[in-house]
């Protein structure tokens, strides 16, 4: 994950959170996971919406989203909540890491 | 102020309704519209695929872009004679010159549309396992399109420009034409309805001009050079044995059962010794030893500035490590339940 979203503009919030998918984005089920990817960060309901209209928290959450969504082995963060203000950092450390005890995911971030 | 020098509005309007009672001004459009529909579509298909092929392949654009920006400077109208030789008076002529028009406003924006994506998104793309093909689908065309409807929109102007230039030599129909033949009779009205858009064209031109000086500054500047070959040198470093990094290309080239891979891709652990990278004199990491073990939580921290995510980018495989004498290993460990 980058520090900053890096989210296509020119893409609907659903379609960002597939291209996490990677050689997996043809199978049937991909917007199926990308929706459940989208849950887990509580943006469900801005699925159509285009980046341009989502706060800074928001995109750095489809962001997550997408790097969720393959449930990876690995994830590298860079400084992710870098640019975030304290208050939604707070709730995306929280939610980062429930994530990781869900998931079980091994990280290596840079955000400390 | 006489007549003679500048009719009144009010004359060009009475000039505007005679021609078109007469069907005249409705023929001569139509002529001059499909001159250059057809004119744009051939230069515009042209300038168009000379322009994706050259933003994206260096030696596509080694090959004709220097000759395509000389080309460019010679006045397309300033030729004129040439092409009356090579295509006689007929239609493909005028079409020959609106498409020499358009070719080069197209193939300016489409190239410069494709060199300055965002490369911010192309390494995302990267990252998360595009081909080549989605990358251009998904990001690096998206990416370009403002740019290329500028092109588009500029190439718009020029074909009128050219067309009705085209049309006052020689021809017996069309916009141009109509212009012509009422100078001839001294009809000043039917000149000065003739040629509002001529007027308007050469506004055009004088914006492309400008913005092509522009886009040239752009172009010399030095942009990022070929991130793709920079990545596969990347990519060749991180795993020597191994050319991709697909996980089918993995099992093969390491000989393992599909089972034994799957067990040490879970349990993945990241070993860097003595990394090294500077940016030209500027020394960022010198000499990184990094062991994790997996299902270790690791934190990096240091001040802004001192290599945090140059570190990462070198582990993600988006940069050339520096020297030879790195090791940067994926290697087995046994899986850990984190907690």
């Amino acid at each position: 994950m980058f520090q900053e979203p890096r989210l296509l503009p020119w893409a609907r919030v659903l379609s960002n959170v597939e291209v996490g998918l990677g050689r997996e984005r043809a199978s049937a089920d991909a917007q199926a996971r990308a929706e459940s990817a989208l849950v887990e960060v509580g943006l469900d309901d801005k699925r159509g919406q285009w980046p341009a209209v989502l706060s800074g928290g928001q995109k750095q959450r489809v962001a997550l989203a997408r790097a969720l969504v393959s449930r990876p082995r690995v994830l590298a963060f860079d400084e992710p909540l870098g640019a975030l203000d304290a208050l939604t950092r707070i709730s995306m450390q929280r939610l980062l890491e429930r994530v990781w005890h869900d998931q079980g995911v091994y990280r290596d971030p840079g955000d400390a | 102020m006489p007549a003679r020098v500048l009719p009144a509005p009010s004359d060009v309007a009475l000039a505007g309704w005679k021609l078109l009672l007469s069907g005249e001004l409705a023929r001569n459009i139509w002529v001059s519209f499909w001159r250059a529909s057809v004119g744009f579509l051939i230069g515009g298909g042209i300038g168009f695929a000379f322009g994706l092929a050259n933003g994206l392949s260096q030696l596509s654009s080694k090959l004709t872009d220097t000759t395509l920006q000389m080309v460019r400077n010679i006045p397309h109208l300033a030729l004129i004679p040439l092409v009356i030789l090579w295509f006689g008076i007929d239609e493909s002529a005028k079409l020959f010159l609106v498409a020499l028009g358009v070719f080069f406003p197209i193939y300016l924006n489409t190239l410069h549309g494709i060199r300055t994506v965002d490369p911010q998104l192309i390494e995302m793309g990267r990252i998360y396992g595009m081909t080549d093909g989605e990358l251009f689908r998904r990001v690096i065309f998206p990416g370009a399109l403002p740019s290329i409807f500028v092109g588009v929109r500029f190439a718009l102007g020029i074909m009128w420009l050219t067309l009705i230039v085209a049309e006052t030599i020689a021809a017996s129909s069309g916009l141009g034409y109509m212009a012509m033949q009422a100078r001839e009779f001294m009809l000043i009205d039917v000149v000065v309805l003739s040629h509002p858009d001529l007027r308007l064209a050469r506004k055009a031109r004088r914006q492309r001009l400008a913005r092509a000086g522009a886009a040239d500054a752009v172009l010399a500047s030095g942009l990022p050079e070929t991130l793709r070959i920079e990545m596969q040198e990347a990519l060749r470093f991180l795993c020597p044995d191994a050319e991709a990094v697909d996980r089918a290309d993995f099992v093969k080239q390491a000989r393992l059962s599909r089972r034994d891979a799957d067990a040490l891709l879970r349990g993945l652990s990241l070993t860097i010794r003595g990394l090294r990278k500077s940016f030209g004199d500027n020394e960022v990491l010198r000499g990184i030893d990094l062991h994790i073990p997996a299902g270790q939580f690791v934190a990096i921290v240091g001040r802004s500035g001192c290599g945090k995510s140059t570190l990462l980018r070198l582990i993600a495989g988006l940069r050339p490590i520096d020297g030879r004498h790195h090791q940067l290993r994926r290697g087995h460990a046994r899986r850990k339940t984190s907690a």
